[in-house]
């Protein structure tokens, strides 16, 4: 069984939530932390693990993201979460991506699309 | 583990693979397994070198935004947000450059300290909005009596410095001069009605000599307290 990983948000680093029992994991707020690739290691086996573990049910394993800023090594440790779940998906698992972006933060809105536009994964990018 | 991670660990495999093929007579099951690992790789390959697109790009724009960020944070920390002429840092930066270009070629230049007369009266009579509305119009107008090579910077609440860029004491007098008469005869118009404001001023020429400005300024404040003394609504040559 997969657990649970939470970690409290601080100025540089985001909420974190992976919830098994939804097979969602959440990121929100801003994402520049001191060695983002150790930050984000742990997160990216998680869902490694998740959609290993998926039971082929058509509740999809989501990317929830809310970022509002992300640094470079934030985006490649996306980057190697959306392709994890992109082959997924081409194997027939079901997945999906919700990016939230504050339709001021234009450059959110560019790299949610830059990121995803590509990947055959669906998704979806929330402009609130 | 990363993408790259992954990839190297099945680079591994497949080399060794490849050695034991070789060793042994291959099977077609051997080959086709072979075959489907090089197009495993190859994907990983495409979608790396994809990615690495990406990043690029998206640090590119971020890169740019960074140095347009800072150029507005530059301009900020020099520019006065009521008046936009140069704050009292824009100034000094412009007074140094110019006091370094004067020792090198010894270009002269001169400088004004213009204050606004019975500024206090204005703030405590109309409030501080007609006083905001007073310093937008007089540094308008000094905007638009000079040239476009002068410096204008607030240097404090109601004071103005004036930067006359290689121009002689007589040229810089009738600058001045003009400035104060074109403001004496034209009310400045505000919230609380036409207002008759007056500026003194003070002005000194920058011995050429001299690597610190800071002399030229206080010879101008002096001169600026003399005018002021003298009865303001009106300026005054440096002494020595």
């Amino acid at each position: 069984m997969v657990e649970r990983i939470s970690i409290q948000g601080t100025r540089s680093s985001p909420e974190v939530d992976c919830d098994p029992a939804t097979k969602t994991l959440r990121l929100e707020g801003e994402s520049y932390p001191e060695n983002t690739f150790d930050f984000y290691k742990p997160l990216v086996a998680w869902l490694e693990d998740v959609l290993a573990e998926n039971d082929g049910g058509s509740d999809p394993v989501t990317l929830d993201v809310a970022l509002a800023y992300l640094n470079t090594g934030s985006i490649k440790s996306l980057m190697d979460m959306l392709d994890r779940m992109d082959e997924a998906h081409e194997a027939g698992t079901a997945v999906a991506v919700v990016w939230r972006c504050d339709a001021e933060n234009e450059r959110v809105v560019e790299l949610a699309e830059e990121l995803l536009e590509d990947l055959s994964l669906p998704y979806e990018i929330k402009t609130e | 583990m990363s993408t790259e991670d992954r990839t190297e660990t099945r680079i591994d495999a497949l080399l060794s693979a490849v050695a034991a093929l070789e060793e042994s007579g291959a099977s077609d099951d051997a080959l086709c397994a072979l075959r489907q690992e090089v197009e495993w790789l190859a994907g990983r390959y495409r979608r790396l070198d994809r990615n690495l697109h990406k990043l690029s790009r998206v640090s590119d724009r971020m890169q740019s935004q960074i140095l347009e960020l800072n150029d507005k944070l530059r301009k900020a920390s020099i520019t006065d947000p009521l008046t936009g002429l140069a704050n009292r840092r824009g100034a000094a930066d412009a007074l140094s450059t110019q006091t370094r270009a004067a020792l090198d070629h010894g270009t002269g230049f001169c400088v004004a300290l213009l204050d606004i007369d019975h500024f206090k009266a204005v703030n405590d009579t109309h409030g501080h909005d007609v006083g905001d509305e007073v310093l937008e119009e007089v540094s308008a107008r000094l905007t638009s009596s000079l040239r476009d090579n002068d410096m204008i910077a607030r240097w404090g609440g109601e004071e103005f410095l004036v930067m006359l860029r290689d121009t002689s004491i007589a040229d810089a007098a009738l600058l001045i001069e003009g400035f104060l008469e074109a403001l004496r005869e034209r009310p400045v118009m505000t919230a609380a009605g036409p207002l008759k404001i007056t500026v003194s001023g003070g002005l000194s020429p920058h011995d050429v000599t001299d690597d610190d400005f800071d002399h030229t300024i206080l010879k101008a404040d002096r001169a600026l307290y003399a005018a002021k003394d003298g009865g303001r609504d009106q300026w005054r040559f440096a002494e020595d």
